[in-house]
């Protein structure tokens, strides 16, 4: 009974939540698959701490699992490959058309940033951290945050393919 | 949101609409968390011999001392037919550089904390129970080579606050919890002094090789939450002093807000 309840507990925290994790993700990877993979693993290791966490933040638990997570697999990584589109360039037909290209330009925009340029600007104005808050969560200076994010949104706004977009 | 002057929006909307909506399988995610469950628990059980090493060391006080885990570098003969127990799952993904752990803290009671530097670079953490008694350990890689203290680089790292598994074992509870927190520091210092919820918390800053002769200073501080906190983090700290054995500052950090 308790391990039932324990995991209706979890589903509900899970349902709550998923869709910002996978979008967090996203964010970070550029890859919607992997996001879901990076997301995924987050919640398995809450669930097994879930005695632990529950009493407390288990968004943020999540939340360092999938960046900790992301930059490991950076750093496990032998090869680096080039930033790509990492869809076509073509929206598809259909109703979603508009919003799909405007995922993509995004999602392309942020992958020409740097890993951790992405993180910051993800953690700071999708899930609205402060600078402060995301300099302890990654163990950084809070000056390296603000650079970073200054760095980070100089490079999105002299991005060509968001200023063609801006003025088409 | 705090809010931003005009320059510092964000030039795309990072909120945009998503056309497929994220489904995770929570069967998946269930049955990978019960096996990490399962991984920490047989890690934990094995954990009683690296506490047995430790041992020694905590009976003479010694703070700082290192004890061999793995092989600096793979033996050239075949594993032996039973090998060496116990091999925590963490310190096996992450295996130590020079083959040792360090002994970081013997508090409270029956726990231990180690901390090492990985072959990747990389500095991590272990607490764990002897006996078990249901508890599992508590780790975390935090930090990467480059946030390493050195020429060029801060010379404190922010301090990383963690809930403690173990709770139950901590003396004096009574009216505060007690909680660790970590932190890199550089090598030359011998003590670091951090502000938590304005009261000041002091503990020795023990050296961990790094490989090639280097070391990184690692600390563990206890800390206590006040009662009339709702909860605590790391945005609680107000500063961080690391002293050398002369009693100068090597480092300071904060206050932070």
């Amino acid at each position: 009974m308790v391990r039932q309840a324990e995991k209706d507990e979890f589903a509900s925290f899970v349902a709550a939540s998923q869709a910002r994790m996978v979008r967090l993700a996203l964010l970070l990877t550029g890859d919607r698959s992997r996001a879901e993979d990076l997301a995924q693993d987050g919640y398995a290791k809450a669930y097994a701490s879930w005695d632990r966490i529950r009493g407390g933040d288990p968004g943020a638990y999540v939340r360092r699992c999938i960046v900790n997570a992301n930059t490991d697999w950076w750093r496990r990584r032998t090869w680096r490959e080039q930033p790509r589109p990492l869809v076509p360039d073509q929206p598809g037909r259909g109703d979603m058309a508009g919003d799909m290209a405007a995922r993509d330009m995004v999602l392309r925009a942020l992958a020409r940033l740097t890993r951790r340029e992405r993180t910051v600007l993800a953690l700071r104005f999708y899930l609205d951290l402060t600078e402060f808050q995301i300099a302890h969560e990654l163990g950084i200076a809070p000056g390296t945050v603000k650079s970073t994010v200054a760095r980070g949104l100089s490079k999105l706004r002299a991005d060509a393919e968001l200023r063609a977009e801006a003025t088409s | 949101m705090t809010p931003l002057p005009a320059d510092r929006t964000c030039p795309v909307d990072l909120d945009f609409a998503e056309p497929h909506p994220a489904q995770l399988d929570l069967d998946v995610i269930v049955r990978r968390g019960k096996t990490i469950r399962r991984r920490r628990r047989i890690a934990g059980a094995g954990a009683a011999l690296v506490a047995c090493a430790a041992a020694a060391s905590i009976v003479v006080g010694v703070r700082g001392a290192s004890f061999r885990w793995f092989p600096p570098s793979p033996p050239a003969r075949p594993a032996p037919a039973i090998p060496a127990k116990p091999i925590d799952a963490q310190v096996a993904g992450n295996p130590p550089v020079t083959g040792k752990l360090t002994l970081l803290s013997s508090f409270p009671p029956r726990w231990t904390t180690v901390a090492w530097a990985t072959r990747r670079g990389d500095v991590c953490w272990a607490s764990y129970r002897t006996p078990m008694n249901g508890a599992t350990e508590d780790y975390d890689c935090p930090w990467s080579g480059a946030d390493v203290p050195g020429p060029g680089r801060q010379g404190l790292s922010i301090p990383l606050v963690s809930p403690f598994t173990g709770s139950g074992d901590l003396p004096g509870q009574a009216g505060s919890e007690r909680v660790p927190a970590f932190g890199l520091v550089s090598s030359r210092a011998t003590r670091v002094t951090l502000t938590f919820f304005g009261k000041s918390f002091s503990a020795a800053v023990v050296p961990v090789p790094l490989g090639k002769g280097q070391t990184v200073g690692v600390y563990l501080v206890w800390l206590r939450v006040p009662a009339s906190a709702s909860g605590f983090g790391s945005s609680d700290f107000s500063g961080a002093t690391a002293y050398d054995a002369a009693g100068r500052i090597v480092a300071r950090h904060g206050p932070w807000s």
